[in-house]
This record gives C-alpha cells, sequence and structure tokens, in this order.
C-alpha cells in the first residue's frame, strides 16, 4: 500500500512532469546502448540478446510507453544497419516495455523478489510474443545462436511450437533477468528525479538474487554452448 | 513553453513509435520474403494491432486517472 502510495506520488500520471531535457537525453542514448548490446551480443554469437538494456532503464523510470519508444527505435535502427531481421522483434521490445514500465508503476520493482520475478515475467512475455514471429515469419530460426537449442529440442522429438517456444524462453528469460539487473545498476547511477514510474529499490546489497542471476545466466549460456560443440 | 513531460507525453510518443512501426513493416516484409510478402505482413499487422489495442486502454485508463 505504502508501495502505491508512493508510486502515486511520484507517478507523472498524476500532474508531476519531469523535463523535456531529461527525455531528449535518455530516450536517443538508451536506444543506442540497445542497438550496441544486440551487435555486440551477434557479433560475439552469444546465446543472448542484449538490446533490451536501454528499454529498461527507459521503462523502469520514465514510463512503460517512453520504453516503447525506445524498442521501436531500436529495432528500425538495427534494421536499417544490420538487415530488415530485426524489424518483426520491435514488437517484442514494447511488450518488454510494458511489462517493466507498469511493472514499476504497479510496485514491482520495489523489492528483491519482486523486482526478480518482474525481470521473469518480462522474460515470458517477450517469449510469448517472439515465439510466434520466429515461426511465422522466420519458419523457426533466425540464424540466432539460441537456434541451437531449438534444433536440440526438435532432434528429441519436439513439436516445432514447443521446441521454438522453450528455447526462446530459456534464452529470453536469462537475457531479460540480466538486463533488469543491469538496468537497475545503471538507474543507481541516474538522478532520482527521473524515477517517476513507480519506486525503485537500490542496487546495493542484493546478495542472493546476484548470486541466483549470475547463476541462471550462466547455466543458459553453459547449456547452449554445451549443445553447439 | 512547457519544459515538462508526463505520462500523456510518454503515451503519445508510444503511438507515434507504434506508427513508425507500420510504416517499416512492409518494407521489412518485401526485404525477407519477397513476393510472399503478404503472409509476414498480415502476421505483422495482427501484432501491431494488438499493441495499438493496448494503446487504446491505456489512454482510457489515463482518462479516468486524471478525472
Amino acid at each position: 500500500m505504502k508501495d502505491q502510495d508512493t508510486s502515486q506520488q511520484l507517478s507523472s500520471a498524476t500532474g508531476g512532469g519531469i523535463p523535456l531535457t531529461y527525455v531528449i537525453a535518455l530516450v536517443p542514448v538508451a536506444s543506442v546502448m540497445n542497438v550496441i548490446g544486440g551487435t555486440v551480443a551477434s557479433a560475439l554469437k552469444l546465446p543472448i540478446f542484449l538490446d533490451m538494456i536501454g528499454t529498461a532503464v527507459v521503462a523502469m523510470t520514465i514510463g512503460p510507453w517512453w520504453g516503447a519508444l525506445v524498442g521501436v527505435i531500436t529495432n528500425v535502427t538495427a534494421g536499417f544497419i544490420t538487415g530488415p531481421t530485426s524489424i518483426p522483434f520491435a514488437a517484442c521490445n514494447v511488450v518488454g516495455a510494458l511489462i517493466w514500465g507498469y511493472g514499476t508503476k504497479w510496485g514491482w520493482a520495489n523489492n528483491k523478489l519482486k523486482f526478480f520475478g518482474l525481470s521473469v515475467a518480462s522474460g515470458v512475455g517477450v517469449s510469448l510474443m517472439a515465439a510466434p514471429i520466429v515461426i511465422f515469419v522466420f519458419g523457426g530460426a533466425t540464424g540466432h545462436a539460441s537456434d541451437v537449442l531449438t534444433a536440440g529440442l526438435l532432434a528429441a522429438g519436439g513439436d516445432m511450437w514447443s521446441s521454438v517456444f522453450s528455447s526462446n524462453i530459456i534464452v529470453s528469460s536469462a537475457d531479460k533477468i540480466l538486463s533488469s539487473f543491469l538496468a537497475l545498476a545503471i538507474i543507481g547511477a541516474l538522478p532520482t528525479n527521473l524515477q517517476v514510474t513507480g519506486p525503485i529499490m537500490k542496487a546495493e546489497s542484493m546478495g542472493k538474487v546476484v548470486l541466483i542471476t549470475a547463476g541462471t545466466v550462466v547455466g543458459v549460456i553453459l547449456t547452449v554452448v554445451s549443445m553447439n560443440l | 513553453m512547457n519544459n515538462e513531460v508526463t505520462s500523456k507525453d510518454g503515451l503519445g510518443a508510444g503511438i507515434a513509435g507504434l506508427g513508425v512501426m507500420y510504416m517499416v513493416y512492409p518494407w521489412a516484409a518485401s526485404e525477407i520474403q519477397g513476393d510472399a510478402a503478404f503472409g509476414m505482413l498480415a502476421g505483422l499487422c495482427l501484432i501491431a494491432g494488438f499493441l495499438t489495442i493496448l494503446c487504446g486502454i491505456a489512454v482510457m485508463r489515463l482518462k479516468n486517472v486524471n478525472a
């Protein structure tokens, strides 16, 4: 209840605003951060995406729909740089922004466990949007490192839908958990008056949550790498 | 000039972003699937339509909050 009150006090929906200069500075920087993260992950053939860190920062600080804008800018820009493959996935970036943004507004970013849950929820939400795109638009494979996992699941007797969704949810959850905690570290370095969406916990003293996050990400990377060998 | 932005402005920016998505989808569809782009475009419009519905709901909710 207290969280909600604080959130409402902070929310720009209730009349309080944030300086336009912050938005003008934050949105393009977040988009560039996403494009660079995505390009690096793809160049190194990492089994994660890293193209939603900026989206998470913006959605959790200044609002879900600003985050959605960052998502669209990211994927459209990446589409013009590396080819149109990333453009259909703009919708996934938008869905992630909405989950992070509204989750923060509803007080899920103010507590370690809830924040971990919010990260997993964004991973699941993005996978629900991504799986149909991967199947209908790309026929089940996009050339990403996670395709190995899909191929492995298909070889093990799974059908296309369950294989694509399963591999996507594993990789996406790890990616979103990592992105959420990286975003939390970045938010900690930003001025607190930028946090108008809702209360966000401090990045310090997270102990077990950091271990769980690291374990999840390392586990997924090892799984995909071992299937690659 | 008002130098502060609110969540209403954010919603407007998000809707503008969806508009950009709609404008780029035909190009992406023709680049990826060439002559067979119709099916892909239909699927992408379905997804974008879903997101636009979410925008509409958000607009209605925002109106209620401000009332």
